[in-house]
């Protein structure tokens, strides 16, 4: 990562917090379940609205209605992933400056945010019928996503 | 009994191959893990819908008519490749509580299932478009909510199994 935020991670390492989590084995266990569970949500979330801008599951709703009904579900999984996942980031901050996979994993998570609250929010508002145009976005929206995963999954190897 | 079964699993080749591949054990946790977005995230909103946290407008019958499909292929997946998971360290799974727990949670998740799907579901012209479900239906949906926490919580756990 950037050697400019080098001086970010030392101080994150040495922090309370960060002794504080480190301090027992099952407080980590427990922050990367409440993650999983968030992730549950959040990705099976996406799965849904997605999926229906491919036209499969629930068609009886237009996949603008369904994206604003499921929207609340969507920002519990990801508030829950972004709290566990900061202080399991505080677990062991050295560790992730050194970790590719860490690395990819925000950037893509930065691409997957901004993507969903621009050109997917401005798609699965358009009340227009269904066009390409869903689903290249629904497409964007899981590889993104499923990309973050794929990386957070990869910080226990690389 | 159960034991020497898992002791053969363990020193079979596909079991042994699985454990020390540097590549193939992580491509299939992570398949494992990334496909509990196919299934529990999805059943999730069936069982949201029966206590009536999420797509109240939608008849049940809908919800449960179109996910319960996809969250079944979902669980294909997780099963196939847990089966693999598992085949690989039979014996780490034997001697640990949280797979043991996991294991009960899914037949209670699996008996949850059959009880909704051939002894509620049946009587859900009366309370398709309900806004509040019969109980044995909420029922349903909160069992399956908090069983399949108990599932990913514990599904997790086991990589923290003491030796």
């Amino acid at each position: 990562m950037f050697p400019i935020l080098m001086p970010f991670f030392q101080w994150a390492e040495k922090s309370g917090l960060s002794v504080e989590i480190r301090a027992s084995t099952w407080q980590f266990a427990i922050l990367e379940m409440i993650h999983l569970l968030g992730l549950t949500i959040l990705l099976g979330t996406l799965m849904v609205v997605d999926l229906r801008l491919f036209g499969f599951g629930l068609r009886r709703q237009r996949p603008g209605d369904l994206a604003r009904d499921l929207s609340r579900w969507m920002w519990i999984g990801l508030w829950t992933m972004l709290v566990s996942g900061i202080l399991l980031f505080f677990g062991e901050p050295m560790k992730l400056f050194g970790s590719p996979s860490f690395h990819v994993k925000m950037l893509l998570l930065f691409l997957a945010i901004v993507f969903q609250v621009t050109l997917f929010r401005k798609v699965t508002s358009n009340r227009h019928i269904a066009s390409a145009i869903d689903k290249v976005a629904g497409f964007i929206s899981l590889a993104l996503w499923f990309g973050v995963g794929l990386a957070g999954r990869g910080i226990g190897f690389l | 009994m159960l034991l020497s079964i898992c002791q053969w699993l363990q020193d079979t080749s596909i079991g042994t191959g699985i454990r020390e591949s540097i590549w193939i054990f992580p491509l299939i946790e992570t398949v494992h893990l990334l496909a509990l977005a196919f299934s529990v995230g999805i059943i999730m909103f069936v069982d949201l819908r029966l206590i009536g946290a999420a797509m109240k407008e939608q008849p049940v019958s809908e919800v449960f008519g179109r996910l319960q499909p996809m969250a079944v292929k979902g669980f294909v997946i997780n099963f196939l490749s847990g089966m693999l998971l598992f085949w690989s360290e039979p014996l780490k799974c034997y001697h640990s509580l949280y797979f043991q727990i996991k294991l009960v949670l899914l037949f209670l998740l699996g008996l949850n299932a059959f009880g909704f799907q051939y002894f509620t579901l049946p009587g859900i012209a009366v309370w398709d478009k309900a806004l509040v479900l019969p109980l044995r239906a909420r029922m349903a949906g909160w069992v399956s909510l908090a069983f399949w926490v108990g599932v990913v919580v514990m599904g997790r756990a086991i990589a923290y199994a003491t030796k």
